[in-house]
């Protein structure tokens, strides 16, 4: 018996189509994930993250291997994933407090349990008071704290995060790794899959590092974080532990470079 | 395969009418003598084509089109240029323009023949009117929405009112010009027959005006086909020409 | 060279004014006879007389009772059409060649046939009203339907939503600006065109059959008025579809 929230990737590949000509974009992926990890994924621009999320979001349904939540086969979207996209993709039609209850919609909890539930959401990510307001009105990380809150509202096993600060500023951005810690402690069943081009953030949050390299995408490296929280960033184990994955890019660009001369 | 199936569908509609129409003549279902069979009016579109009464009124239609385009389309052009230029006359003008707006196209008919008569003088200015509002204001805010920052590029070249106009605020106007142009096509088109339905001894409204008095279901339909198949090459002539002034742009993109 | 507000409000009424002026010169000069352009003073007492009267305000019904009931069908047809073209391409395919190629007729044209058919009946200008404003209702709605982005696609998806809510929650609502201006615009067409049956037509009643009775007894003054009323109310239907759009579409309104 597996427990809930638990993702297991076997040798997964993914090809493209492009004009009759496939493409390789991900092959030879294997990864475990336990209940509750926190982990990130991080990469060259273009290995194929965003496509692995996809995949084990449910979004693309074409790939050799196995990708099991649960012990059992992805087929198509499911509630018991969450999902924040990189463009915090909020319906601009529709009050914060309409979306983040997007996902309830479907449920016959009938409206007061319903309202509580989205109440008790926006609190957690901090956005009482904004219940009436429309996405156009929200700052940047206000938008992306009420897409995170979305994707929670249905209680997902597994939280799967596309990049989720890569656009905000230096500042809200380090705010926002605060709170997403936060809510990682809070709701402390969820698993949390988390893409980020930020090696400090993927450090600061996660309990294992995946790195991957490109063409095709394959998983380079998986390292452990294993930091007591919560962490120091100006710590030298953190330190290290950077420089550390730093060091696996800088030998990849060397890879590169040396292969083209 | 997907576009024979396209065609397919697409013309699934138009036989079923025209077999509904043969139903209806073969039983006699009806006994209207405005019941036309699909035959006959096909007969009469034969008919009418070896004729050439139907081009001459279409020839005549077509050039007073051409006309009140023209004398509308570059008073039009000329008056939203303007008004997009310079805020000054736009304060001026831009009030009374918008209030004149508002009267819908057909609603100037009788003002027009009372002042104008109902010849040909009649029939140019209500098509020539017509054209001017959507032309100047499609124009005005073509020019208007000529960005900032290519505006500037003009000003630090030094380039004079003329070339700023030639080189930067007429290209980049062009779109919404040509989109002006299309939507005074169209209305020009109907004005025609409009004014002809009114007013008029020639002319494919008039003609269709009198095969209706007469009766002649056919050719009014035949009629109505020729000013949809000409509106529609009209259409197709100007999106031609949209796409070479604009072929440019569309490589940038 | 900030001109404030007040002062180009003031500029716009130059113009008006200028020719209100040049007209009232012409007219008691008598340069132009009184037939072909009335005193503005006799423009205005009829102005007065009309509405006293009232018999106005019987064509005013009847042009606006008119208009409603074409305007009504044509939008409902012309959604219904436009959503099931929008959402199915197959319909689309079915129906798209037929709405092109009928909508390449000026509308006017379908005056005869309508007549020929309908004889001059309240049901034929009625129709024809119909037939004008379910153009561009089509259209609109059938472009606002495809507006919605993969992305937001994508998020249904994951949210597992499934047919009549994606229509309700995704598609509908990013179609409704689209919409929208489809109702405008089509209200529009509606209001020139019940203005036009009445012409064309030939039958009693409405605000073009006055115009037009004004134009054949050349009362010039009753000519000015129509158009000013129809004009007015034209402005009057579409300014408030405007409000009505800004309320409906406050989420687009950004800070
Ligand atoms: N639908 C698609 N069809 C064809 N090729 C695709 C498709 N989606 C992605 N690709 C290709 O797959 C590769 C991986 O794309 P992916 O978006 O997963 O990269 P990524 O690692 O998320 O990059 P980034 O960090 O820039 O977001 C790219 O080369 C991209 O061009
Ligand atoms: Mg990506």
């Amino acid at each position: 018996m597996t427990q809930r929230g638990t993702l297991d990737i076997v040798n997964l590949k993914k090809t493209f189509n492009v004009n009759g000509n496939t493409t390789p974009v991900l092959e030879n992926i294997n990864l475990k994930v336990k209940q509750g990890e926190f982990v990130s994924i991080i990469g060259p621009s273009g290995c194929g993250k965003t496509t692995l999320l996809r995949l084990v979001i449910g979004l693309e349904n074409s790939y050799e291997g196995q990708i099991l939540l649960d012990g059992k086969r992805i087929n198509g979207p499911g509630l018991d994933r969450g999902v924040v996209f990189q463009d915090h993709r909020l319906l601009p039609w529709l009050t914060v407090e309409r979306n983040v209850g997007l996902g309830l919609e479907g449920k016959r909890n009938g409206k007061v349990v319903n309202k509580e539930i989205v109440q008790a959401h926006l609190k957690l990510v901090g956005l009482q008071g904004f219940e009436k307001v429309y996405p156009a009105q929200l700052s940047g990380g206000m938008a992306q704290r009420a897409a995170i809150a979305r994707a929670l509202v249905n209680q997902p096993e597994l939280l799967l995060l596309d990049e989720p600060l890569g656009a905000l500023d230096a500042l809200t951005r380090m705010y926002m790794q605060l709170e997403l810690e936060k809510i990682w402690k809070r709701e402390a069943q969820v698993t949390m899959i988390m893409i980020t081009h930020d090696v400090e953030e993927a450090v600061y949050l996660s309990d294992k590092v995946v790195i991957m390299s490109s063409r095709p995408g394959t998983i380079k490296k998986i390292i452990p974080v294993e930091l007591p929280r919560p962490r120091d960033r100006a710590s030298y184990d953190f330190m290290k532990l950077k420089e550390e994955i730093l060091e696996e890019f800088q030998l990849h660009a060397e890879n590169v470079f040396s292969y083209a001369i | 395969m997907k576009k024979l199936i396209t065609l397919i569908l697409g013309l699934v509609l138009p036989v079923l009418i025209l077999i509904g129409m043969e139903v209806v003549a073969r039983f006699e279902l009806t006994t209207s003598q405005l019941f036309v069979e699909p035959k006959v009016i096909f007969e009469t579109l034969l008919d009418l084509i070896k004729g050439d009464e139907l081009f001459i009124n279409l020839g005549i239609s077509t050039l007073r089109v051409f006309i009140g385009f023209v004398l509308g389309g570059a008073a039009g052009l000329l008056f939203g240029t303007v008004m997009g230029i310079s805020r000054t006359f736009e304060s001026y003008v831009g009030p009374i323009f918008n209030a004149l707006r508002q009267v819908p196209v057909l609603a100037w008919i009788p003002l027009f023949i009372i002042w104008v008569g109902i010849d040909e003088g009649f029939k140019i200015t209500f098509i020539a009117v017509t054209a001017f509002f959507p032309m100047a204001l499609n124009t005005c805010e073509g020019v208007k929405g000529v960005s900032k920052s290519h505006l500037e590029v003009g000003a630090v070249l030094e380039f004079n009112r003329f070339k700023q106009l030639s080189t930067i605020i007429i290209p980049a106007s062009l779109p919404a010009i040509f989109t002006g142009l299309r939507l005074v096509l169209s209305i020009t088109w109907m004005a025609v027959v409009g004014a002809e339905l009114v007013a008029s001894s020639e002319g494919i409204g008039y003609m269709m005006y009198r095969a209706r008095q007469q009766l002649q279901v056919d050719t009014v339909l035949v009629c109505i086909l020729a000013v949809g198949l000409t509106g529609y090459t009209m259409n197709i002539l100007l999106e031609q020409i949209e796409h070479y002034f604009l072929r440019r742009r569309k490589v940038a993109e | 060279m900030d001109v404030n507000k007040e002062v180009l409000k003031l500029r716009g009424l130059v113009v008006p004014l200028a020719l209100l002026a040049v007209w009232w010169i012409i007219t008691k000069n008598e340069w132009v006879s009184a037939v072909f352009l009335p005193l503005p003073e006799t423009v205005a007492a009829t102005f007065v007389k009309l509405f006293l009267k009232g018999k106005i305000f019987v064509d005013l019904n009847e042009s606006i009772t008119k208009v409603a009931k074409g305007f009504l069908v044509g939008i409902t047809a012309g959604f219904l059409l436009g959503t099931a073209m929008g959402l199915s391409s197959t319909l689309e395919k079915l129906f798209g060649p037929l709405f092109n190629a009928v909508r390449q007729v000026p509308i006017l044209g379908w005056i005869p046939v309508l007549i020929l058919i309908f004889g001059l009946t309240e049901l034929a200008k009625i129709i024809f009203i119909a037939l004008g404003a379910f153009y561009p209702m089509t259209l609109n709605t059938f472009d606002g339907c495809r507006q919605l982005k993969k992305e937001y696609l994508e998020v249904a998806r994951v949210f597992e939503f499934n047919k009549p809510r994606l229509l309700w929650r995704f598609i509908l609502p990013s179609a409704l600006p689209s919409i929208l201006s489809g109702i405008r615009v089509s209200m529009s067409e509606a209001w020139m065109l019940v203005i036009g049956a009445e012409i064309f037509f030939k039958t009693r009643g409405g605000l073009g059959d006055m115009m037009w009775e004004a134009k054949t007894r050349v009362q010039m003054d009753i000519v000015f008025i129509t158009i000013l009323i129809i004009g007015l109310i034209g402005f009057i239907l579409n300014y408030v579809m405007k409000i009505l759009e800004n309320r409906l579409l406050r989420w687009r309104i950004s800070n």
